[in-house]
């Protein structure tokens, strides 16, 4: 009797735990399994800020994050009006789940937000306002990188100055500026700085204008935000880039770059759209700035590849030693948004 | 017996041409709108085979064109609303260049008008809203028109080319709005302390839209209205005379006793004004904020527009349509059709070229000037 109890319990509870299992396999089954992404470029695939975004997009969809098939499209540059007229295409075509445009578009989603709420919109960098809801605000800050790569500059001149091309003085371009100024003031207090905007967000031609001017002023090494390093190659003198590494532009001049990772915050977006689609979270994007550095895997530098010799192994310890303590904490980078000018 | 001494003419005489271009007396108007419609259709096929050479299908892509240019009624908006910068900047060419003042300032003019009308915006707000949009307005045209008045002033009193000066202060003045809105008085103070780009404009200002549309605004008004005074300027008043008059032979209009260096100062400051009215018109009417990246090329669009429309209001504003239309169009291709995005201004200068070809097409004939023996 006992036995037949036994028997009956067991099989009951077979039962149960295998219409739970088949449940939660339904449930599985049940999950998204594609996340399709538009993406509205500002300045062009083959600029450092769009080319690294698809870099990072390439790698996270090779990690399959929570089992997804991601795919994307991307446009051409587009501003203004253009924009937010693709963003609606994209939203009523409705075959994306997330909108991603990738600089200042907060105008153009404030208008299309509401209309769309099942739809993840993300807007990048400075610029732009904090809606929240369905909008979240990816701000990016590569200041530490810029920092340590001063910290080499400051040790590699001999003219003790340092040109800086940049783009727009802007909030997320200033910083770069400022912090590589200050890594170089930190082992070399008799730098001279040098700073130029091309006032465009990508004008190879502009840039090259600039570079040149700042060579002859007496530059010898040149942090470049504006991506043209042929004047460092006619001067032949050292550059860093931004960004992405550049140095398979400019081999014989290119040390290192500061580089930006976004993959920790594509995969803050997947998780947000995955929480709403799997959980029933409502979106809550943030209204301030969110950005991670260093110790988040955001930033990073390039390795020196075949300019390794140029650098001495006393300052590439000293690199190394400030990566530690920028990631440790020990070492905090101020964030300095004023405006840079030259001295 | 010829000597040699003698010139080397006179051993082989130039041939006397058997042809001979020569201006159409009165073209008719027939005539005029065929040759246009032969260069749109030129055009096109050209640009069919420019899309078949990259791939694209050139079916789904003229789709894609007609349908985001005037496919439906907010279409037709948005492509109003795109023309409607285009037209003020190719009315600006119009002034100049039937004066033959080679302004190539119309680009730092719109810069100058939207700065001057947002610099309106800043002191006239508080007023009634129709006062306030007319004053912002009135502000724009001022600065545009204060920019070609110094290109203008320049070339009267220093003989400065105005090919040079209007390019140079093109770059003046976008250095001038950078310093203003990237961390000078204008720059917009809010989260993220350093943009390129003003604060969002206070509603009151706001050019009114049109016809319950979200794209078309009281801009397009403003840029037809333009149209029949440039008209009006040009073919029925004295001073459009003496401006038409400069452009055929500025000496024998000196002769005359037409004061040359103001009437170059007037035609620039208005050429300035209806340029600066397409800066007000795009931050007041679309982009609602002052920020660089929304103006850059209209002024040398413009140029283009002017050109295509044969110099003369009317197809300045036709070319203006199509233009848009392409612009609004070109968004659909890209996106629709995936054309690669270098297509669509590479269709604007075939379209260029075809419309060139067309205007000389109408205005001049080959005569023979010999008969074949």
């Amino acid at each position: 009797m006992k036995k037949r109890k036994f028997l009956s319990i067991a099989g009951a509870s077979a039962i149960a735990l295998s219409s739970v299992f088949v449940s939660a396999q339904t449930a599985a089954a049940d999950d998204p399994t594609d996340l399709n992404i538009a993406i509205i470029l500002s300045a062009g695939i083959e600029s450092p800020w769009d080319g690294t975004l698809i870099d990072s997009l390439e790698r996270v969809k090779a990690e399959k994050p929570h089992g997804l098939d991601m795919n994307w499209q991307y446009t051409d540059p587009l501003w203004g009006d253009d924009a937010g007229e693709a963003m609606r295409l994209f939203a009523e075509s409705g075959e994306f789940d997330v909108i991603w445009a990738h600089s200042t578009y907060s105008d153009q989603v404030k208008k299309l937000k509401d209309e769309f709420p099942d739809i993840l919109f993300v807007v990048v960098g400075s610029g732009n306002e904090g809606l929240g809801g369905n909008q979240y605000w990816v701000y990016k800050r590569i200041h530490e990188a810029s920092y340590v790569l001063g910290v080499m500059a400051g040790k590699l001149t001999e003219s003790n100055t340092l040109g800086v091309v940049g783009t727009f003085p802007a909030d997320d371009v200033n910083d770069e500026i400022n912090s590589f100024f200050a890594g170089a003031r930190s082992v070399n207090e008799n730098i001279v700085q040098k700073v130029a905007f091309i006032e465009s967000w990508y004008d190879p031609g502009k840039a090259a204008e600039m570079t040149s001017a700042q060579i002859s002023t007496g530059a010898d090494i040149i942090f470049s935000l504006a991506a043209n390093f042929k004047p460092c190659e006619e001067a032949e003198i050292l550059c860093f880039a931004n960004f992405g590494d550049q140095h398979s532009y400019s081999p014989e001049t290119i040390v290192s770059s500061a580089l930006a990772f976004w993959d920790p915050d594509v995969n803050w977006i997947i998780d947000e759209w995955w929480d709403k689609q799997v959980n029933g979270e409502p979106y809550d994007g943030n209204t301030d700035i969110i950005w991670r550095g260093m110790a988040d895997g955001g930033a990073g530098i390039a390795p020196y590849q075949a300019l390794a010799d140029k650098v001495p192994d006393d300052v590439k310890a000293l690199v190394d030693a400030t990566i530690a303590e920028i990631k440790s904490g020990s070492l905090v980078v101020d964030v300095n948004v004023k405006n840079p000018v030259s001295n | 017996m010829t000597s040699i001494n003698e010139p080397a003419e006179n051993l082989f005489p130039e041939p006397v041409p058997k042809w001979r271009i020569e201006r159409r007396v009165n073209p008719k108007r027939s005539w005029t709108f065929a040759m246009y419609a032969l260069a749109t259709l030129f055009g096109l096929f050209l640009s069919a085979l420019l899309l078949l050479t990259s791939g694209a299908d050139v079916f789904k892509a003229y789709s894609a064109l007609l349908k985001g240019a005037f496919g439906s009624e907010k279409a037709l908006y948005a492509t109003m609303a795109k023309a409607t910068p285009l037209i003020l900047t190719g009315l600006a060419t119009v002034v100049a260049f039937r004066a033959q003042v080679w302004s190539i300032g119309q680009e730092g003019q719109v810069y100058a008008g939207a700065m001057g009308a947002y610099l309106g915006c800043l002191v006239f707000i508080g007023l009634p809203a129709w006062l306030y949009v007319c004053l912002i307005i009135l502000s724009g045209m001022i600065g545009g028109a204060l920019l070609g008045t110094t290109a203008a002033i320049l070339k009267d009193r220093f003989d400065v080319n105005e090919i040079i000066s209007t390019v140079m202060m093109n770059y003046l003045i976008v250095f001038l709005l950078s310093y203003l809105i990237g961390g000078g008085p204008w720059t917009e103070v809010s989260t993220t302390v350093v943009y390129q780009q003003t604060g969002p404009i206070p509603a009151a200002s706001e050019l009114p839209y049109l016809l319950g549309s979200t794209k078309l605004h009281l801009g397009f008004i403003l840029a037809l209205t333009a149209a029949l005074v440039c008209y009006v300027l040009l073919e029925k008043t004295p001073l459009g005379y003496e401006i038409r008059a400069m452009g055929f032979n500025p000496i024998a209009l000196a002769y005359r006793g037409t004061n040359i260096g103001r009437t170059i100062i007037i035609v620039m400051a208005v050429s300035g004004a209806i340029a600066g009215l397409a800066g007000v018109s795009e931050i007041f009417g679309t982009a609602h904020r002052l920020r660089a990246d929304t103006l850059y090329g209209l002024g040398y669009t413009g140029i283009i527009i002017g050109m295509i429309g044969g110099l003369r209001p009317l197809g300045t504003v036709v070319a203006g349509i199509v233009f848009g239309g392409l612009a609004s169009g070109g968004l659909y291709m890209k996106l629709l059709a995936q054309v690669p995005d270098a297509l669509v201004p590479a269709m604007q200068g075939i379209l260029l070229l075809a419309f060139l070809c067309a205007g000389v097409a109408a205005r001049y004939k080959l005569v023979r000037t010999e008969k074949d023996v």
